[in-house]
C-alpha cells in the first residue's frame, strides 16, 4: 500500500468531516447564525430595519401571556387538533380501502396522492374559489340542489373560515399518511390474515387485532411528522383568510408574520418564534425516541 | 342473515369503490372547478359550474399579456431547478458520509438535520431576511436558493443515505482493491448505480423549490424575482376575475402534476423510504 501510516490515519479521521463540510456550513450560515440573532431579537426592543435597539426586561415575552395572543394559540391548537385527526383518520381508511388487489388500483392511488404535490400557495387559490360566496361551487352546488336560496360567504364567519382551512389542511396533509400507510401494511404478513379468516374474524376485529398493531410504528411516527408540519402551515392559510375574519384563522404562524413584517414588532415575533420552536423541538424528541424504540 | 363468501367478496369490493370515489371526488374537485372556471368567459363565470360551456382557451393566452406570467414561471424555474441541483450535490456528499463512516456527533447530525425537516419557514425567514439585507443578498435568487436548499436537503440526504446503505460495502472494496480512492470509488461504481435514487431526490428537491411561497415573497422585491405561486397569490388580492386566476393556477401547478405522474412510482417509492425511516 501506498503512503506511510501517520498522515493517512489523519486523513482518515478528517474525511468525514470533509464529506461533511457543504451541508454544515450551510446549517451555520443559515440555521445556527439567524438562531442566534433569532434569541437576541427577542430580549430587546428590536425592529425590522435596525435589528436589535436595546434591552427591555423581557417585555416581549409578556405579549404571550396576553388575551390576543392567547386568541391565537387556540385557534392554532383547534386548526392542529381537527387537522391532524382528519388526517389520521382518512389517511388510515383510504390507506385500507387502497391496499389489497382492486381494479383500477393503480390509478385510484395516483389520483388519491395528487393533492401532495399542489403547492400550499395554489391549493389555497382554488379552494378560495370552490368556497367563494359569489360563484364559487360549493354555493352553486347547494343552490342548485334547493338546500339553500342565499350563498353563504364561507370565508366572512370565523367558525366557517376556520373549518374551511382545516378541511383544506386535510385535502393537503392525507396523501402523505396514505403512502406512509400503504408502505406499511405491506409489510403485515399475509398468513395472519389467513388464519383469522379461518376462525371467522370480523372485518372490524380484524383491523383492530391484526393490522392497527402491525401498523402502529408508522401510523405514531408519521402523525407526529404531520403535527409539526400542521403547525408550521403558512402560506395556505395566509392567502386563503390572511388570519382573518375577526383573527378567526390567526394562527400562531401568521401571528409571527404580522408582528414582524406588519406591526414592525420584530423583538415580539421572535419571542413567539422561540416559543414555536420550543414546541417542535419536544414534538422532534418525541418523535426520535418513538423510532428508537421501534427498531430496538 | 348469513352471507355467502362470495357475496361477502362483493359486498367489501363495493364498499371500496364507494369510499374510494367519495375520496377522489374531493380530491380533484378543487381542480376540477379550476379548470371549468380556466375555460369560462368573465361574464359567464355564474351559469356553469359543472362542465365548461365556453371552452375559453384564450384565457390560457391571456393570462399571459394580462400579468408578467412568464416572469414568474422563469423565477420558479430558477428557484426549483438550482435548488433541486445543489440539494442533490450536497446530498450524494453529505448521505454517504452518515452510510458509511463513523464519526463522532453522527446521531447529533442526523437529528439536527431531522430538525430541519419540520422547522417552521415563518420562523427561519425573520432572522434571516435582516441578515439577508446586511450580506447584500436580499433581492437576489442566490439568497433565496440558499434558504431553500438549507431548509429542504434533510430529505434528499435521508434519501441517498438509505439508498447507499442498501449497496454493498464489498463493490466498493474491490474498487479500492483496483487502485480507487474513495471518491473515485463513490463518482465511478457507486453513483452510477445510484441514478434512479438521484432522479427521485432531483424531483422531490423541485417539487419543494417549485411550491415555495414565504421565502421568495419576504427575501425579494423586484418583479424578476418573483415567483409564480406570489404571483398568483396576488391576483387574489388584486380582485383579479376568477377565470385568470384559476388559469394562473392551473398552468403553474400542470408541471409540478405532470413530473408526478410519469414518475409516480418511483418518486412514493422514494418517499416512503426517505420518510419511514
Amino acid at each position: 500500500m501506498k503512503g506511510n501510516k501517520a498522515p493517512r490515519r489523519l486523513g482518515q479521521k478528517a474525511e468525514p468531516y470533509l464529506y461533511l463540510l457543504p451541508a454544515t456550513l450551510l446549517f451555520i450560515f443559515i440555521l445556527a447564525v439567524p438562531f442566534y440573532n433569532l434569541v437576541k431579537y427577542s430580549l430587546g426592543d428590536s425592529n425590522i430595519i435596525q435589528g436589535f435597539v436595546s434591552w427591555n426586561d423581557f417585555k416581549n415575552f409578556a405579549y404571550l401571556a396576553k388575551p390576543k395572543f392567547l386568541g391565537s394559540v387556540k385557534v392554532t391548537v383547534l386548526y392542529v387538533i381537527f387537522g391532524v385527526a382528519g388526517v389520521v383518520v382518512f389517511g388510515t381508511i383510504m390507506a385500507l380501502v387502497l391496499d389489497k388487489p382492486l381494479r383500477g388500483l393503480g390509478i385510484f392511488r395516483a389520483l388519491v396522492i395528487i393533492p401532495w404535490v399542489v403547492p400550499q400557495a395554489f391549493a389555497a387559490s382554488m379552494w378560495r374559489w370552490v368556497v367563494d360566496a359569489q360563484f364559487g361551487f360549493i354555493n352553486q352546488l347547494l343552490q342548485a340542489l334547493g338546500i339553500i336560496d342565499k350563498s353563504i360567504a364561507f370565508l366572512s364567519e370565523p367558525t366557517s373560515a376556520l373549518v374551511t382551512v382545516i378541511i383544506v389542511r386535510i385535502w393537503q396533509g392525507t396523501p402523505f399518511m396514505i403512502i406512509s400507510l400503504l408502505a406499511a401494511l405491506q409489510t403485515v404478513p399475509e398468513d395472519i390474515y389467513e388464519a383469522a379468516a379461518l376462525d371467522g374474524v370480523n372485518p372490524m376485529q380484524r383491523f383492530f387485532y391484526i393490522t392497527l398493531p402491525h401498523i402502529m410504528p408508522v401510523l405514531l411516527t408519521t402523525t407526529l411528522i404531520i403535527t409539526a408540519w400542521t403547525m408550521q402551515i403558512f402560506d395556505a392559510v395566509y392567502i386563503m383568510t390572511g388570519g382573518g375574519p375577526a383573527r378567526g384563522t390567526q394562527l400562531v404562524a401568521l401571528e409571527v408574520y404580522t408582528k414582524a413584517f406588519q406591526q414592525d414588532d420584530l423583538g415580539t415575533a421572535c419571542a413567539i418564534s422561540l416559543c414555536i420552536l420550543a414546541v417542535i423541538i419536544v414534538i422532534s424528541i418525541f418523535k426520535a425516541k418513538l423510532e428508537g424504540d421501534n427498531n430496538k | 342473515m348469513k352471507l355467502t363468501m362470495t357475496q361477502q367478496k362483493r359486498l367489501t369490493t363495493s364498499v371500496r369503490y364507494f369510499i374510494i370515489a367519495i375520496w377522489v371526488i374531493f380530491t380533484l374537485l378543487p381542480l376540477y372547478t379550476a379548470f371549468v372556471a380556466s375555460l369560462t368567459e368573465y361574464q359567464n363565470l355564474g351559469k356553469s359550474f359543472l362542465y365548461p360551456v365556453d371552452w375559453a382557451f384564450h384565457n390560457y393566452v391571456d393570462i399571459f399579456r394580462r400579468i408578467d406570467m412568464a416572469s414568474y414561471l422563469k423565477a420558479t424555474f430558477i428557484y426549483s431547478v438550482s435548488s433541486a441541483a445543489i440539494s442533490v450535490i450536497i446530498a450524494v456528499f453529505t448521505g454517504y458520509a452518515l452510510s458509511r463512516f463513523r464519526f463522532k456527533g453522527k446521531p447529533l447530525y442526523s437529528g439536527i438535520l431531522l430538525m430541519t425537516q419540520v422547522l417552521p419557514q415563518v420562523v427561519v425567514v425573520v432572522p434571516v431576511f435582516l441578515m439577508m439585507q446586511k450580506l447584500g443578498l436580499y433581492d437576489t435568487y442566490a439568497g433565496v436558493i440558499i434558504v431553500i436548499v438549507a431548509t429542504s436537503m434533510a430529505f434528499p440526504v435521508m434519501l441517498m443515505r438509505s439508498f447507499y446503505d442498501s449497496v454493498s460495502v464489498a463493490l466498493e472494496e474491490a474498487a479500492y482493491i483496483d487502485g480507487c480512492s474513495r471518491l473515485q470509488a463513490l463518482f465511478r461504481v457507486i453513483l452510477p448505480l445510484a441514478m434512479p435514487g438521484i432522479g427521485t431526490a432531483f424531483a422531490l428537491a423541485f417539487f419543494s423549490g417549485w411550491s415555495q411561497y414565504l421565502y421568495p415573497l419576504i427575501l425579494t422585491r423586484s418583479a424578476q424575482m418573483t415567483p409564480v405561486t406570489v404571483g398568483v397569490a396576488r391576483l387574489i388580492d388584486n380582485q383579479t376575475p376568477w377565470e385568470m386566476v384559476m388559469t394562473g393556477t392551473l398552468i403553474s401547478i400542470i408541471p409540478a402534476v405532470l413530473i408526478y405522474l410519469l414518475a409516480q412510482k418511483s418518486l412514493i417509492k422514494g418517499l416512503s423510504n426517505g420518510a419511514v425511516k
